[in-house]
């Protein structure tokens, strides 16, 4: 009996699960499939730009299940089938309140900025025990309705509860939105936080209006106008999550949803003969433009604005830079006046040229003058550093002798190196040849270079090799130093680049020395590299100067 | 894997009873053919929604 009231309906049997003539309007299938691509394509969207991010995966996961709900509300719509039409009602009353606490949740982490602490994770799904309890027995479905041919259920208790605890998520959104734009720190934050909880407000009550309205009213088609609202919705939260929680590119982000809306919109348009449903969806999608349009000018304007502001900044930046520059080399050139001048009184007190000082004396001007020394030597550094940058270094060119100025730096540098007890050898090949540039320049790069190696090797030996190779000369200083790590290696030669642990062993290091040979070298259009088998393992640091080169 | 990245939060196990629920109500939608009933009259859906009402508020 029950069977031929079933054939007397002539319910179509449909195609593919999705497509039949139940479906009171082919508009149902623009208000469902239309939110389920735009939902997959801006949710996968922004989990790929951002994988690990808690927000951009919680808007993933909401589009999925907004896309469960829509496709099983579509069968609900096309089928025949009485089995899957107790199925797809059951599972929708499932899932329907756990978009709203998906929603929450997404709420609270887009405010907060980070994820929801464990008690109140556990009072959003509190309301929802209920739900699972009760969705698999009479209390969600009571049965199928065949007292009329329209495909209908007939809901128990658990769909009225659904409702309540839907208005009390909503509740909660609205709340959480209101203490967030009260409480935030500026304008533009407090705007951003209403427009989000706008969006989702809007789309959940669009989401909501079938739902509710069919329960009260028995007109399940009524409502389904409202799902026209959740792509606009959905890419407007994608918009904003790309804005605020990612620091993308918000001008790319709108300009693609935009894109992605058009080509859903004008494209679905190929399937409807009706003229009469075109006019409605021209008006979905005009809206869906015209909103994500909006937020493309806004996102324009925010970049000119911020790139102005760039702009005066960068003018305000160098102007106190180049004011810096020449003070902090006012500052040094007469600080280096007043240190050498320190220094010489104590030279000339050693000397004896102020009589015979006692013991203890001689040792404290001894201990000035070496402070001094050192003093100046450092201030020189940061002077030569400060003139290579600015530029305003001059190389002469003439023919120097490198073996003799390496030799220069040797003598120079042997006291120091036997005061640490380090072995310092210099080999130059007979074949070397002059090379055209800045003696003084050069000697001060090849200085700086081996008295590096000195510093930085706390025993062993510092090895200097001069040689011919093919058209260049090459220096290499070989030492058992502390070695180079890969990360060192990339700041080794930079202004100011200091080793993770360099200053451990050199404490007066100013970090400008490699940055002076690799400006002096590369004016003599040279090159300087270091290599370095790894912490602890010595260093070996190479300079080639082209046979033919002249300084520039 | 860590043991220490190995966690296990509220919501992963109401993903799960979520899980069951889906395949609670599969069973009932097409293996037990007879648990929802087809109401052809008014009338018993109005007697099945009293009994079934009266039980949920009986709970409450």
């Amino acid at each position: 009996m029950i069977t031929d009231l079933i054939n007397a309906c002539g319910w179509d049997a449909g195609t593919y699960i999705f497509f039949s003539q139940n479906v009171f309007s082919p508009l149902i299938y623009y208000s469902h499939l239309t939110p389920v691509f735009v939902s997959i394509i801006f949710g996968v969207y922004i989990y790929v730009a951002n994988k690990k991010s808690l927000l951009n995966k919680t808007l993933f996961f909401i589009t999925i299940i907004l896309s469960v709900w829509l496709l099983l509300d579509l069968i609900l719509w096309a089928t025949d089938s009485v089995q899957i039409i107790e199925f797809a009602w059951a599972v929708i009353n499932l899932v329907e309140p756990v978009i709203y606490a998906a929603f929450v949740y997404f709420a609270a982490i887009f405010v907060s900025g980070k994820d929801m602490s464990e008690r109140t994770k556990f009072l959003l799904v509190l309301p929802l025990v209920p739900v699972i309890l009760l969705a698999g027995t009479h209390f969600n479905i009571l049965g199928f309705n065949l007292t009329n041919c329209d495909r209908e259920l007939v809901e128990g208790p658990m769909a009225y509860y659904n409702y309540v605890i839907e208005l009390i998520y909503t509740l909660w959104i609205l709340l959480l939105g209101l203490i967030s734009a009260y409480t935030a720190k500026d304008k533009l934050t407090r705007s951003h936080t209403l427009w989000m909880i706008s969006f989702i407000l809007v789309l959940l009550f669009g989401f909501a209006s079938g739902n509710i309205l069919g329960t009260f009213s028995d007109n399940w088609a009524l409502g389904q106008f409202g799902l026209f609202v959740i792509p606009v919705c959905v890419g407007g939260l994608a918009y904003f999550v790309v804005q605020f929680r990612f620091a993308g590119n918000t001008k790319i982000a709108a300009a693609q949803m935009l894109l992605i809306g058009l080509w859903l919109a004008v494209g679905s348009l190929l399937f409807l003969q009706n003229i009469r449903y075109v006019h409605i969806i021209v008006g979905a999608t005009l809206a869906f433009l015209a909103l994500l349009g909006y937020m493309l000018l806004q996102s324009f304007k925010l970049e000119v604005r911020q790139r102005q502001e760039i702009e005066k900044l960068a003018a305000n930046l160098e102007v106190i830079n180049k004011q810096q520059i020449v003070l902090i080399h006012f500052v040094t050139h007469q600080v280096k006046g007043f240190v050498a001048k320190s220094r010489n009184i104590f030279s000339m007190m050693l000397e004896g040229d102020f009589g015979q000082l006692p013991d203890s004396m001689k040792a404290i001007a001894e201990e000035g003058f070496k402070s001094d020394t050192k003093g100046v030597s450092t201030i020189q550094e940061i002077l030569n550093a400060s003139n290579i940058k600015s530029g305003k270094v001059t190389y002469a060119n003439i023919p120097v002798d490198l073996c003799e100025v390496t030799k220069e730096v040797m003598a120079d540098l042997k006291p120091v190196a036997e005061g640490k007890g380090l072995a310092l050898s210099f080999t130059c090949s007979d074949t070397v040849p002059t090379i055209a540039g800045d003696r003084l320049q050069l000697l001060n790069a090849l200085k700086n270079l081996i008295d590096n190696s000195i510093k930085y090797t706390v025993k062993g030996e510092v090895n200097v090799i001069l040689e011919k190779g093919d058209s260049v000369v090459r220096l290499i200083v070989k030492d058992t130093g502390i070695g180079i790590t890969e990360e060192d290696m990339k700041n080794l030669f930079t202004e100011g680049g200091h080793g993770k642990d360099s200053q451990k062993i050199n404490v007066d290091s100013t970090g400008f020395g490699l940055f002076i040979v690799k400006n002096i070298i590369e004016a003599h259009h040279g090159r300087v590299w270091a290599e370095s088998p790894g912490e602890g393992k010595g260093s070996r640091f190479v300079v080639e100067l082209p046979i033919s080169a002249t300084a520039s | 894997m860590k043991s220490s990245e190995f966690h296990i939060d509220i919501f992963d196990l109401f993903a799960v009873a979520i899980f069951f629920v889906v395949l609670q109500i599969f069973y009932v939608s097409f293996i037990k053919h007879d648990y929802y009933p087809i109401f052809t009259t008014e009338e018993e859906i109005k007697s099945e929604k009293d009994i079934n009402f009266g039980v949920f508020a009986e709970y409450l």
